[in-house]
């Protein structure tokens, strides 16, 4: 019997999508239809069902309690906690700290880009100036900002409209009767019909269609990001669905759409919160890309880490700072985000921290 | 395992039917579509309107799609606005090229990724341990463009080892069979053909290595960890197995089982960074052609194209399953 | 036997890893013995691939960097210099009024095919223009005899102009007189346009049937545009291939070429859109030589060993003023205003390769026909300031083009170029939106007038002013956006007087009067720079970017 090898609940991994016995089945779950794309739907559901296991496990409320007691342990989450810190400060303050305006190019007598002159870190200039006389530390700050920014709107897209359907499928297949799961199973569809097209690619498709712009860049990488959300919160709530409290609460006749809503609802967050984290690492990425297909910001004065890291390429070899500077920046962010969320997934299932 | 082979394939039907709905709909319905890629800003109403009338968009919608759909079964999935070529020569033509270079980076990212991961977990917490797993997340965060790009400008530029751009060498004859360069090199016995192909395949293969490199790495190290820990693997332990038949036997073989999904996963990265990485190596594949694409808003490629890699990754994938099921029986039984 | 089996897996992985470390390390090795042979193929970087074999059907500068090489027209330019010699004529001369042009062919010359040149088959190929039909009556399709020799046989539509050829005859076996309605100054430089390279006859025949399909927009060019094998020119090199899939255009030495042959046994012209990557394909070995290089580049090429020869200017850089696209723009005194606020010369001196200039008119000083008292608009930014506000534009907003992932001859780094300008711009109180778009569609867009303001620019195709003032300035143009008829028939006077000095002066006139009107900013002219290898002898550099490569070789 041990030797029986378990493909179940691997850590990290993607459960098989007919599911293998033994691994807690979620209702309704369209995956027995759709072996082909579970695969990355059943590693997201694997973070959904977490939190749902462990709070059967009698911890309550004590769940997330423990997960910070193990944060504050992990060395990954205190990195990837004062990464972000610093980050967030930034961008916060930038404009209280950057000392000069990012756009206004006061020193553009002073760099000879065509020459390959320019002017390195100095006392006025803490990074030196970019390729048209512009302070490249305030651009630095400010651009921490827009980065922020676009990390932000983007996951707030994918978050937005994939709770929409991910919690409406969720309600309906747990509280809609057979009606509900048809609507669940249909939604699903199409959720997983998007989880089949990589992510990028779609961004790319969608960015093209609308034109460059900032604006374009948030929405192409939020859109991208719908499925998983929806996928993930479906997931918790299902598996929300099947708790004695719920079963309460439609015993004493509340209505449905308020368990949800009330009940369900919130106490299926968290797996999504945790998602966000590391969409955030994801959006800083795919933005950068998209900057460097030329979808970005039209505006070559505005300062974003992709927009300036792909203009900056060209004077590697003359001017390696230009490029080098947001480079860092984009990763230190993003591995920042991918630290934290990493390490809160992993205290969420202990599973993982063998 | 043909009745488990039979059921496979039909559910492709409903999967490949429903991403031609999305898309059909997704690109006909967005601001920008069509008739705006096709006419200037200033375009009178009427002249929209003609054009919406040239190109069927003034039937009903459900009309359009079985058209679209009627097109797309007959394998027609219309003309590229740049190129003046229809949409499948132009992906079938620049396929091989993407396809070497994905397997390459695929090859690159297995072969050191799975001993990388596997050593990894044997010498957990150690130096090389922190390295791998440090390496791989750093790996996931650097954009895959600028990657490429110091790879270049190191390799190529720098040292001078590897061709900074291209497939081939200009002016290398070779016979063309199938346009896979390196398959007909073998095939035809033209050395120097493969040679050169795979020296323009390294960089680029290099960079879209990364992030399944990253991947694979972490996913062998969490796996081996994880069935280090079984009790089976205890108990082959126990009866006096010899250590390396469990490593083999017990350990790798079914630690291998979700790293072989993950490559399955990962072809749709690959995809997506092939955009990246081609254009930076001016490759002449299907990832510079959509980045063209892109830039000249041409949206026939753009949805032909998303269609054919979206079949292609749920193809893959179905190939990933059989394999699965060869490496654990219990999905074929079920 | 137990672990022998244990360690096939990792034997397997490590020998796939050994496997491909001996093919990088043998490959390694390959690259090392340099050395050219006669034989080795000289491979140049264009920035885009050719459109078509038939260098007719475009207006695209890559395709004729091409079609020079493998068609020759009736008159050419003297190698590295502007001015026009014979090409396939030996000799020309023109009638009195300037409409009959006779062309006395040169003896011996033969086309790929094997067929010989004769004035019949010079006049084949106009009579072909002559009596194109359907798709060819684009002006996408026919951009350059449209803009030279008006319009067809028989025009399909109303926004085709009328012709203004009206016949080529041949005289005598090497005598072809080709007339034309009405004397024009575009003539006798229109004549060596690389859109009008002569195919032979045999080719004519071939293609007599192949039409464009499709319609406006989405034009699917002919096979034999498409596909080596068909066309035939006189040429020092023959068309062998075009493999579309690379991007890749090779060329073979013509063994029976008229004149001296190419130095190179193998040409070929590869697309590397990006200049950064142009420049690393050089420095790796990749390629031989490359168009356009960016300004910064020259000098460490320089000190690395590479040729980069200058080019002598022969261009300009403008922001156009679309004055229907902008209410605003149509007040000259906006338009002086905007003058006044672009800092040009910081342009120049920042962005601009070594040798490049203000403009303060609408042609490159090397043109005869540049006024020195033309209207100058100093950097003054408080005078802007103050001339916008007595329009009454202090929240002036304005959109303003550029195209991305393209460098021009007059043009590079298009982007900076626009961030310094918008720059000073917002300096004075205007506000700026950017629009962006990629190369091929900007060029549709800005012509059709979208634009208010735009960066663009022009290389001159032969020796005369009207080439570049002409262009834009003859007669309403949806490009700029203003109706003004005096100077329209000024411009139509000056360029119908067969008299050179007169014209001279009319032209002179004419620069004064545009710089009056101020339909746009002149920014600049600079030298585009091209880079070759250490071990090629580089052909003359032309200052019209018309390169005869049969003249380059290995050292």
């Amino acid at each position: 019997m041990p030797t029986t090898p378990s493909s179940a609940d691997r850590p990290g991994a993607a459960r098989e999508g007919t599911d293998a016995p033994g691994a807690p089945e979620t209702p309704g779950a369209p995956d027995r239809n759709t072996p082909l794309l579970g695969r990355r739907a059943a590693r997201i559901d694997r973070l959904a069902e977490l939190m749902g296991e462990r709070e059967q496990g009698g911890h309550g409320a004590g769940i997330w309690r423990t997960a910070l007691a193990r944060l504050r342990r992990s060395p990954m989450a205190i990195t990837g906690a004062a990464i972000v810190a610093v980050f967030l400060v930034v961008a916060l303050f930038s404009p209280l700290l950057a000392p000069y305006s990012p756009t206004a190019q006061t020193w553009g007598a002073e760099v000879f880009p065509n020459r390959n002159v320019f002017v390195g870190p100095r006392a006025e200039n803490w990074l030196g100036l970019d390729n048209l006389g512009r302070d490249q530390f305030s651009r630095m700050v400010i651009g921490a900002r827009q980065t922020l920014l676009v990390g932000v709107v983007a996951t707030l897209v994918g978050f937005g409209l994939g709770a929409v359907l991910g919690g409406a499928a969720g309600a309906a297949a747990v509280l809609g009767g057979r009606w509900g799961r048809q609507v669940d199973n249909a939604v699903m569809r199409v959720i997983d019909m998007m989880l089949a097209l990589p992510t990028l690619l779609l961004a790319v498709t969608i960015a093209a269609l609308i034109g460059p712009s900032l604006t374009t860049v948030m929405i192409a990488v939020g859109v991208a990001q719908i499925p998983i959300f929806a996928r993930l919160l479906r997931g918790a709530m299902l598996s929300q669905g099947g708790r004695d409290y719920v079963l309460a609460a439609r015993a004493l006749g509340v209505r449905r759409h308020r368990i949800a809503l009330t009940h369900i609802l919130p106490n299926s967050l968290g797996p999504v919160i945790v998602q966000s984290t590391l969409t955030l690492a994801t959006a800083i990425i795919d933005a950068a890309a998209l900057s460097y297909l030329g979808l970005g910001n039209p505006d070559p004065a505005f300062p974003e880490w992709g927009t300036m890291l792909a203009d900056a390429q060209r004077f590697l070899s003359s001017a390696p700072q230009l490029a080098v500077y947001p480079a860092l920046a984009i990763i230190v962010t993003a591995l920042g985000f991918t630290l934290l969320g990493e390490a809160m997934r992993e205290a969420l299932d202990p599973k993982l921290r063998r | 395992m043909l009745r488990f082979l039979v059921r496979r394939l039909l559910q492709l039907i409903p999967t490949l039917g429903g991403l031609s709905i999305l898309l059909f709909v997704w690109l006909q319905r967005l601001p920008g579509g069509p008739e705006y890629a096709l006419l200037p800003d200033d375009a009178t109403a009427e002249q929209r309107a003609q054009l919406r009338r040239s190109l069927g968009l003034d039937q009903p919608i459900t009309v359009q799609y079985l058209a679209f759909l009627r097109r797309i079964l007959q394998g027609d999935l219309g003309t590229s606005l740049n190129t003046g070529r229809p949409v499948t020569e132009e992906f079938f033509t620049r396929f091989p090229a993407t396809f070497e270079l994905a397997v390459t980076a695929m090859l690159i990212a297995v072969t050191v990724g799975v001993p990388l991961g596997y050593l990894a977990a044997r010498k957990r917490g150690s130096v090389l341990d922190f390295a791998a797993v440090g390496g791989s997340l750093l790996g996931i965060c650097t954009p895959v463009f600028f990657l490429a790009f110091l790879l270049k400008v190191v390799f190529a530029e720098r040292l001078g080892l590897f061709p900074s751009a291209f497939r081939l060498s200009p002016g290398m004859s070779r016979t063309d069979l199938s346009g896979f360069v390196v398959l007909d090199g073998l095939r035809t016995g033209e050395f120097d053909v493969v040679r050169d192909a795979l020296l323009h395949l390294a960089l680029p293969g290099l960079a879209l290595a990364s992030i399944p490199l990253a991947v694979i790495v972490r996913m062998t190290r969490a796996s081996v960890l994880e069935v280090v820990g079984e009790d089976y693997v205890r108990t082959a332990n126990a009866k006096g197995l010899h250590p390396g038949t469990v490593r083999t036997r017990h350990v790798m073989r079914n630690a291998m089982l979700p790293v072989v999904t993950a490559i399955g996963l990962l072809t749709g990265s690959l995809f997506a960074g092939a955009v990246l990485t081609e254009s930076v190596f001016a490759f002449p594949g299907v990832g510079s052609f959509v980045y063209a694409a892109t830039q000249g808003r041409d949206y026939p490629v753009l949805t032909g194209f998303i269609l054919l890699i979206a079949t292609m990754y749920v193809l893959i994938n179905l190939l990933v399953d059989i394999s699965y099921s060869l490496l654990d029986p219990r999905v074929r039984a079920q | 036997m137990l672990t022998k089996s244990s360690r096939k897996p990792l034997a397997l992985l490590a020998s796939a890893a050994a496997l491909t470390m001996v093919a990088t390390a043998c490959a390694e090795s390959t690259r090392e013995d340099g050395g050219t042979d006669e034989s080795e193929p000289f491979v140049f970087a264009a920035a885009g691939d050719i459109k078509t074999l038939d260098p007719f059907l475009t207006s695209d500068g890559e395709t004729f960097r091409y079609s020079r090489q493998v068609f020759e027209t009736l008159l050419e330019h003297e190698s590295g210099g502007t001015e026009i010699t014979g090409g396939l004529a030996e000799e020309w001369e023109q009638s009195e009024d300037g409409t009959e042009w006779t062309f006395h062919l040169r003896d011996g010359v033969v086309f790929h095919d094997g067929d010989e040149l004769d004035a019949a088959a010079v006049c084949a190929n106009f009579d072909r223009w002559y009596n194109l039909s359907g798709g060819y009556q684009s002006s996408n399709n026919s951009y350059y005899w449209q803009s030279i020799f008006g319009g067809f046989a028989e025009n399909e539509s109303e926004d085709i102009p009328e012709p203004r050829f009206v016949s080529c005859e041949a005289r005598d076996d090497l005598t072809a007189v080709i007339t034309i309605d009405e004397y024009s100054s575009i003539f006798p430089g229109g004549f060596s346009l690389a859109a009008f390279g002569i195919m032979s006859p045999s080719t004519l025949e071939a293609i007599a049937d192949q039409e464009i399909t499709g319609e406006e927009g989405n034009y699917t060019l002919p096979e034999y545009s498409q596909t080596a094998g068909t066309v035939a020119g006189t040429g020092p090199f023959t068309v062998q291939e075009w493999d579309h899939d690379q991007a890749e255009v090779t060329l073979k030495r013509f063994d029976d070429y008229w004149g001296d042959p190419a130095g190179f046994e193998t040409m070929i012209l590869r697309a590397i859109p990006d200049e950064t990557a142009r420049r690393q394909a050089l420095e790796a070995g990749d390629i031989h030589g490359y168009d356009l290089v960016a300004p910064a580049d020259v000098d460490p090429l320089l000190e690395a060993g590479f040729q980069v020869p200058t080019r002598d200017v022969f261009n300009i850089l403008y922001m156009a003023y679309q004055q229907e696209a902008h209410e605003a723009l149509a007040d000259v005194q906006v338009r002086e205003a905007l003058a006044h606020a672009v800092d040009r010369q910081r342009i120049v001196d920042t962005i601009l390769p070594e040798g490049g200039e203000v403009a303060t008119q609408f042609h490159p000083d090397t043109l005869d026909g540049w006024s020195p008292d033309v209207r100058t608009f100093e950097y003054d930014p408080g005078l802007a300031e103050e001339m916008l506000a007595e329009a009454g534009q202090e929240d002036l907003t304005l959109e303003f083009c550029y195209p991305t992932d393209v460098t021009r001859p007059y043009m590079p780094a298009p982007r900076d170029i626009f961030d310094v300008i918008a720059a000073d711009l917002e300096a004075v109180g205007v506000t700026v939106e950017p629009v962006t778009y990629e190369w091929t569609e900007y060029i549709p867009r800005t012509n059709s007038g979208e634009c208010p303001l735009y960066l663009l620019g022009w290389t001159g195709d032969y020796n005369d002013a009207y080439n570049f003032i002409g262009t834009w300035f003859s007669g309403y143009n949806s490009e700029f956006g203003f109706r003004d008829e005096d100077l329209f028939e000024a411009m139509e006077e000056a360029s119908t007087n067969p008299d050179q000095e007169e014209r001279v002066a009319a032209y002179e006139r004419l620069n004064e009067q545009i710089m009056e009107i101020l339909p746009g900013l002149p920014i600049s002219s600079s030298p585009p720079s091209i880079a070759f290898a250490a071990n090629v002898n580089p052909p003359n550099v032309s200052p019209l970017t018309q390169e005869q490569f049969a003249e380059a070789s290995w050292k």
